[in-house]
């Protein structure tokens, strides 16, 4: 009986990957058909050219694009190539078949591959955002988070920092993160993190972080080059597949895989340099002088004056106000880059394969900053027999990053560019020579290495099942090596420190697949899968303090008391079932559900258990016999869905135990770990377990619109969502006299809501030699609180808070509406008549007007008087971006803008700077703070004046220069021209030296990145602030990078 | 045919192999333990985890005394024997009497690192009551329990005496639901606990202790010392006699230090002088650096001037004993050898600030440059000079001047200083003065003053204008204005603290 389902299903069009899709069998000899595939360059070799119902046939054009093939005389013929459309023509008995393919844009497969089932991007129902290679292919970026930067809708990325090799923050539908406690509020860490997916495997970046030694962004270890799509998932429906960890979107990332054809070999380089940028604005020499003397006479008053003038500005012959002293030019640097590929890819029928390998170096335009990798990616597919196959596909990288001074993406400058004195003169030859260059005299290397493998083995069976079971392991390592001499330390001991981690990641998975048409019209889709995972994070700390010379760079030969060493070990593990069942009814009406069950290691013991289920359904309108009739809609689809998914990053892998502290005694001054010499155990204090802690879950509602009209020419994705986010992990006070003052609960919620738009376009007809294809995509997304523990009371983290039905991370602080510039601008008691005053002392003429909040007439953060508040909204309203591709014969340009809009930043440059030097009131801190050119701001001089800005009065002594207040807010919108693409590509058909070389393809192309910034903002860059929306002048510039690249294949 | 059936057979066996094998391997895997730190369930299975608690207990006490020098704060700084230069986030709290201590509210206000101690205790008397005896060799059992009995109630005591009503947690907490919100109770009932644990710790202990850990741990002895002061802060005299005596009678153990090397208790943890003792020595890499923030550091480093000691952070110390102040304390010729054993005025600097230096034993982390100090100075919770001071102020209220005035003159006589002679009440003040004069600067001071102003009869808290640069009114005193507030966050976190009544609206 089985053989004779077997024939009769024989001919059953099978829906299957397009390997399997390439696997042999036996043709049916009848005709020879020979042909030409071609597209407007010339001749294209590699095209896939196959029979349409017989996919497990096929050819692929030599080097001339020229192809043999026997087939049926009645057969459709199907010619693919990436990057064009898919041509399908009936053969009609013909034996001569010339085609021309034409490009195209999206050059998007019609299947996304996921880890568990492949979707088909036509009956796809949920929000996806996809781009391909194309996209992102050698742009100067160490990572490819940097690179999906205003080309998908729904995906905000916003780098604070162009520090080579650190991650900044890719936020997928808004942003849902609230620490989980004030101590780990962190600016630079206060987004979401989707999951990310790279061939199969999960990585989540709480994981990675847990152990973090060198502070390299994971993705680095990724050569963007390699990646061949990217595909988001944004909607709970299709992120639900991925469960427990899926909660804020999922990054599907796949890396290029070999196509049956000849062998491909290509090279491909590009290099490039990075000009110093700008720096924050300085005052120097004779200026900054007299522009201090100038505030100081202006504003002091006769006794002032006489007596407090500082000698440094009275002293004409001093040094410093007569040479060059912004220092920050000591600490940058013309950057270069220098990025080399190489690969070589083919295929037969039994296998296929991509070896890739890659060189990217990066030097900083910040002294002793850059990131330099070497990256080796094979993917190779083998099948076995018609019904058997192996997946493999091997990745691994080396990078090191060089990370300034060595603190965080902010802290590498030596001198703080904000914070920079006016005058390094009464410094030691040796304080001088550790500020100005330190690197030369320390070691600080910080090098990951990634080993990533996996295979699968696929089993097709009884026509229309197939099994796969798969086995991926991730090994990851990073290590953090430190030294400095004694000469920089004020110990005069020399000092080395070497930390390393690893992490070692298995995923097993099963899946079992039945696809199956019934009657032609029911087509029904059912995975099963069932996964397990486990990661082992180990760590081991050694630092030693006096090395006994200074040339030895590693711990040794430090005496025992000196030797300080840890080692740590934390392990994760998570058990899921996964079922998704796709159903559709004559290729019309669709139907998908999933729903998955996660076991986390993490969860506390009466909450083992998560369940994500999600539905969403979609109608292709474009199938109905009443819209096929109208010619101009070739696709119209609308779809909607619900879902819940999770995460579990809040959560640490230990956090469910009770855990106590084995050498802890230490005290103020001491990190004692024992007592009169015997090792001291204690509970950890930090906070008290709670068995029912849980995953976080969001649920989200999303309905859309694709469409493609007038023939491909116009394409549209609509989408409008909202996502509940709900069960955030925070830490709650409990009472302290139990020891503890806090434990975590799953509390806080937040909601999402928001609308995109996607539309890409073909302005101009095939037949013009000229194209312009423009594309847009805009996000609008609104985040608001929903719960906070305790019954909603506000929460203070730092500089943000979290107040419910308002956005996440608002500032606080004073709101200042401009300046007291008249009597009746100030504060007055009616009752008593008396001018209100501050915490520092009466309000005067020139001072903030600071807005009285408890209306008490009296300024103060005090308890009971406290005017401190909430202002602003640092959450981008809009973001999205802009594309441009223009081409003519060979030549091409790509042009990129991005634009934020909607949201508030605060100069804290400039409060810092001055602040530095106006915040006690004495003339001599004044003297020694670097200043800014204040001419350009109004500030309040004198009685009369009309100002924007308070006094800048060096012996006002008030606090009214300090950070929080919102006089520092500004708009934080920017229109940023991103990169620009030119390229030229020869037509090897036109140039015979090109075949004589036996070269196919050879393209000249240079990118000029971050061309251009439109901003309001006061500061240098309004991207380059930090999660809260703050502006460091010392943070790592967003510099302009100009390459120029050459691209060859044989 | 049979091909087909064979293999669909093969294929489902082993799928249903993978599917069930994994599972269960799995399951064991989500139940992952946790290696990197003994919890709860895994620890108090033997002698030496009991131990380990203990020595934390011992950290975390340790470390409350050193939270912003407090024990200095409470017990020394409000008495004004010790002047500042550094304006009024300082001297208010001598010159006024005003306890808002600004930067040191952790460790003068907060009372959550005492409560550590407590839990910790509570934990060690929980566990080891249910351990089966032959864990442990010996009196081992019963001198676990005595420690965690006695570090209970010191806690209590050093809350009790800076905040009066207490919270009174006396189980271990160990989920987040066993954390139950609950009020103050009032002194007096927490005294009574003190009393009760410390007789309890003193029944456990034995003498051997002292001296078994170089009285750095408790032991009889300690408890006993705790109890005379605790009796004395209830005023009742008459058992402060009893538990004085007791210590005092114990000559084989205890005897005062030789003229001229008083200063060895602070140096050394087993000298005959000391009774209990926190240690923390460079030897064992528990000595202390300095934090950078006079606020945070521990006292040598705010007492200590560099002119004395090398490479310490300050010229002139943070506190400074003002030579005015030490010349009408000793007498400004005097015989009294503890005037040169206690102060040192820096060779370069200003004499009229000298440095206390009970404190000064330091060892250099870079000894070839002196570089990078460390202090590694006892801190004495109980030596026997403060019991013989102890016992004479006891005696005096209990009317038996004539063998107050003999305690009071061994201590004066050790010192080379004239005994006193007086009686009554100006014998209270001499006693109050001789203990300044023998315990400055290592906590006592203002308690002594509060303790000896409960009786109005008997002056109420007249001693404070006497003894102090600034007066306590009987209308504070009435409203407990000698306690000192409570920090702020314990008051927003739990509504059923309420302030110490005479610092509402003042803090």
């Amino acid at each position: 009986m089985n053989v004779k389902r077997y024939k009769k299903s024989y001919g059953v069009k099978w829906v299957l990957l397009m390997a399997l899709l390439l696997s042999f069998t036996p043709a049916l000899a009848q005709v020879k058909v020979t042909g030409k595939v071609t597209d407007q360059n010339g001749p294209l070799p590699g095209v896939t050219v196959q029979i349409k119902t017989k996919p497990g046939t096929g050819t692929i054009t030599n080097v001339d694009g020229e192809y043999h093939l026997t087939a049926s005389d009645n057969d459709i013929l199907v010619f693919r190539m990436v990057g064009y459309q898919i041509k399908e023509l009936p053969l009609n008995g013909k034996t001569q078949l010339n085609v021309k393919l034409v490009g195209s844009e999206s050059g998007l497969n019609e299947v996304i591959v996921t880890g568990y089932k492949n979707i088909d991007r036509r009956k796809n129902t949920s929000a996806i955002s996809s781009i391909t290679s194309k996209d992102i292919e050698n742009l100067p970026a160490a990572s490819l988070d940097v690179l999906l930067q205003g080309k998908l809708s729904g995906v905000n990325v916003q780098n604070f920092s162009g520090q080579p090799g650190v991650k900044t923050s890719l936020v997928v539908r808004g942003n849902t993160k609230i620490s989980a406690s004030a101590s780990g509020f962190d600016g630079d860490n206060l987004y979401s993190n989707p999951l990310y997916v790279i061939d199969g495997v999960p990585i989540s970046d709480d994981e990675v972080r847990a152990f973090d030694q060198t502070g390299t962004n994971f993705l680095a270890s990724l050569n963007p080059n390699d990646v061949e799509s990217v595909d988001i998932l944004k909607d709970a429906a299709a992120a639900a597949l991925y469960g427990s960890r899926a909660a804020n979107g999922v990054v599907l990332i796949k890396t290029k895989r070999g196509k049956v054809g000849a062998p491909r070999f290509s090279f491909n380089t590009y290099q490039g340099i990075t000009p110093r940028p700008s720096k924050v604005s300085t005052l120097i020499g004779a200026a900054e002088r007299s522009q201090k003397l100038d505030l100081i006479y202006n504003y002091g008053n006769a006794t002032q004056i006489r007596d407090n003038i500082p000698q440094m500005l009275t002293d004409s012959l001093n040094p410093a106000f007569n040479n060059h002293n912004d220092y920050q030019g000591l600490f940058y640097q013309t950057g270069s880059i220098h990025n080399y590929d190489i690969s070589a890819s083919g295929g037969s029928e039994a296998v296929n394969y991509r070896i890739g390998t890659g060189l990217y170096d990066e030097k900083g335009v910040v002294i002793n900053t850059g990131y330099r990798r070497y990256s080796l990616n094979s993917n190779v597919g083998i099948n076995f027999s018609k019904s058997l196959e192996l997946l493999t596909s091997i990745r691994a990288s080396t990078g090191k990053r060089l990370a300034g001074k060595g603190g965080g993406y902010r802290d590498v400058f030596a001198i703080n560019p904000i914070s920079m004195p006016s005058s390094l003169l009464q410094m030691s030859e040796q304080d001088l020579k550790s500020v100005v260059d330190p690197y030369s005299f320390q070691r600080n290397d910080n090098i990951n290495t990634d080993i990533s493998a996996n295979g699968e083995l696929r089993y097709s069976f009884l026509n229309d099942f197939r099994f796969s079971t798969r086995a991926a392991v991730n090994y990851s390592t990073q290590k953090n090596d430190y030294a400095s001499p004694s000469t920089l330390n004020t110990d005069g001991l020399a000092y080395a420190r070497s930390n390393y981690s690893q992490y070692t990641k298995y995923v097993f998975t099963n899946n079992l697949l039945w696809i199956k048409t019934i009657a032609k019209k029911h087509n029904v889709n059912i995975t099963a899968v069932q996964e397990f995972e486990s990661r082992r994070n180990e760590a081991i700390y050694l630092e030693g303090v006096g090395i006994p010379n200074d040339n030895i760079q590693v711990v040794k030969g430090v005496s025992n008391t000196n030797l300080k060493g840890s080692s740590d070990l934390s392990t994760y593990s998570k058990l899921s079932f996964l079922g998704a069942v796709h159903y559709d009814f004559e290729n019309k009406y669709l139907l998908d559900g999933v729903w998955r069950a996660d076991a986390s290691s993490r969860f506390g013991k009466n909450n083992k258990w998560g369940y994500f289920p999600s539905v969403s359904v979609g109608w292709l309108a474009s199938e109905e016999e009443l819209i096929k009739k109208i010619s101009w809609i070739n696709e119209l689809k609308v779809r909607g869905s619900w879902g819940r998914a999770g995460d579990e990053s809040s959560i640490g892998d230990e956090d469910r135990y009770n855990a106590y502290i084995a050498g802890n005694a230490n005290y103020p001054g001491s990190s004692a770990t024992t007592y009169g010499g015997g090792t001291a155990i204690i509970p950890n204090y930090n906070g008290i377990t709670n068995d029912n802690i849980s995953w976080e879950r969001s649920e989200e509602w999303n309905i859309g619109v694709d469409a493609a009209l007038f023939r491909g020419r116009l394409n549209f994705s609509i989408d409008a969502y909202t996502r509940n986010t709900t069960g955030q992990m925070l830490r709650i006070t409990i009472p302290e006299y139990t020891g503890y003052t806090s434990t975590f609960t799953n509390a806080a919620g937040v909601r999402n809501s928001g609308l995109e738009f996607t539309f890409n376009g073909k302005i101009l007809s095939e037949k013009s030699a000229f194209q312009w294809n423009p594309s847009i995509n805009i996000s609008f997304n609104r985040n608001k609180v929903t719960a906070l523990p305790n019954g909603n009371r506000d929460l203070y983290y730092d500089r943000a808070v979290y107040i419910v039905g308002k956005p996440l991370n608002m500032f606080y602080g004073y709101i200042v509406d401009g300046v007291i510039n008249s009597p009746s601008d100030l504060i007055v008691n009616p009752y008593t008549g008396a001018v209100g005053a501050t915490k520092w002392g009466t309000l005067k003429l020139g001072y903030p007007k600071w807005r009285d909040v408890n209306g008490d007439y009296y300024i103060s953060d005090n308890i009971g008087q406290n005017d401190v508040t909430f202002f602003g909204d640092p959450n981008p309203f809009v973001t999205g971006g802009f594309t441009n591709y223009f081409s003519y014969k060979g030549f091409s340009v790509q042009i990129l803008t991005t634009f934020t809009f909607g949201r508030d930043i605060i100069n804290n440059t400039l409060a810092q700077r001055l602040s530095n030097g106006l915040f006690y009131g004495n003339p001599k801190d004044f003297a020694k703070a670097s200043i800014t050119d204040i001419s350009k701001y109004n500030y309040w001089r004198q009685p009369g004046d009309n100002a924007t800005l308070p006094a800048l009065n060096p012996f006002m002594g008030l606090y009214a220069w300090r950070s929080g207040q919102s006089i520092f807010k500004e708009p934080g919108w920017y229109v940023r021209i991103k990169n620009i693409n030119l390229g030229y590509r020869f037509n090897a058909q036109n140039n015979k030296w090109m075949q004589r070389a036996k070269i196919t393809s050879l393209r000249l192309y240079s990118t000029i990145d971050n061309v251009h910034m439109f901003q309001k903002f006061t500061g240098i860059d309004a991207e380059r602030v930090d999660g809260q929306g703050y502006d460091y002048g010392d943070g790592y510039p967003l510099p302009t990078k100009y390459t120029f690249g050459l691209q060859i294949e044989f | 045919m049979k091909y087909y059936s064979i293999h669909k057979t093969i294929v489902f066996t082993l799928l249903l192999l993978v599917l069930t094998g994994s599972t269960f391997s799995c399951k064991k895997a989500l139940e992952n333990k946790l290696t990197n730190d003994t919890y709860a369930d895994t620890f108090w299975k033997s002698a030496g985890d009991v131990n380990g608690a203990l020595l934390g207990a011992y950290g975390l006490f340790r470390k409350s005394m050193n939270q912003n020098s407090c024990f200095f704060i409470w017990g020394d700084a409000p008495v004004g024997l010790f002047n500042s230069d550094e304006g009024s986030n300082l001297n208010r709290v001598y010159l006024e009497g005003f306890f808002g201590v600004p930067y040191r509210e952790e460790g003068a206000h907060n009372w959550t690192n005492w409560y550590r101690v407590v839990d910790v205790s509570n934990l060690v008397i929980e566990h080891v009551t249910k351990m089966p005896d032959d864990k442990f060799t010996g009196d081992q059992k019963k001198l676990f329990l005595g420690e965690a009995y006695f570090l209970r109630a010191l806690s209590y005591f050093y809350m009790t005496r800076v905040w009066g009503d207490l919270p009174l947690q006396l189980t271990a907490t160990t989920t987040a639901d066993q954390a139950k919100y609950i009020g103050r109770t009032d002194a007096a009932t927490i005294l009574k606990q003190i009393i009760a644990d410390a007789q309890k710790a003193s029944s456990l202990l034995s003498w051997e202790s002292l001296t078994n850990y170089a009285r750095r741990r408790a032991s009889k002895g300690a408890a006993l010392a705790l109890l005379a002061h605790a009796t004395a802060w209830q005023n009742d005299y008459a058992n402060t006699v009893r538990y004085t005596d007791s210590l005092i009678s114990r000559t084989d153990l205890l005897h005062l230090q030789p003229r001229g090397s008083i200063r060895q208790v602070f140096k050394n943890t087993d000298e005959p002088e000391n009774i209990f003792v926190i240690s923390s020595k460079n030897s064992e890499n528990e000595a202390s650096e300095w934090t950078e923030f006079s606020f945070s550091a521990t006292i040598a480093f705010i007492t200590v001037s560099n002119g004395y000691i090398a490479n310490m952070p300050m010229s002139v110390p943070q506190y400074y004993p003002p030579k005015s102040k030490i010349d009408i304390l000793y007498g400004a010729d005097t015989t009294d050898t503890r005037k040169g054993e206690f102060f040192k005025a820096s060779p370069f600097g200003d004499i009229n600030k000298p440095s206390l230096v009970k404190y000064s034993d330091i060892a250099y982390q870079n000894p070839s440059t002196k570089s990078d100090p460390r202090s590694e100075s006892n801190l004495i919770v109980f030596r026997l000079a403060d019991m013989i001071l102890l016992k004479a102020e006891a005696l005096n209220a209990l009317s038996r001047d004539g063998e107050a005035l003999t305690s009071v003159n061994t201590v004066r006589a050790r010192a080379g200083a004239a005994p006193l002679a007086s009686s009554g009440l100006a014998l209270k003040k001499n006693i109050l003065e001789e203990r300044q004069r023998e315990l400055i600067g290592e906590g006592h001071n203002y308690f002594d003053i509060i303790r000896n102003s409960f009786q109005m009869d008997k002056g109420g808290p007249n001693y404070f204008t006497q003894l102090t640069p600034w007066a306590m009114s009987v209308e504070r005193f009435k409203q407990k204005g000698y306690l000192w507030p409570i920090h702020n966050s314990i008051l927003n976190a739990n509504r059923l603290i309420n302030q110490n009544p005479w610092w509402m609206g003042k803090y």
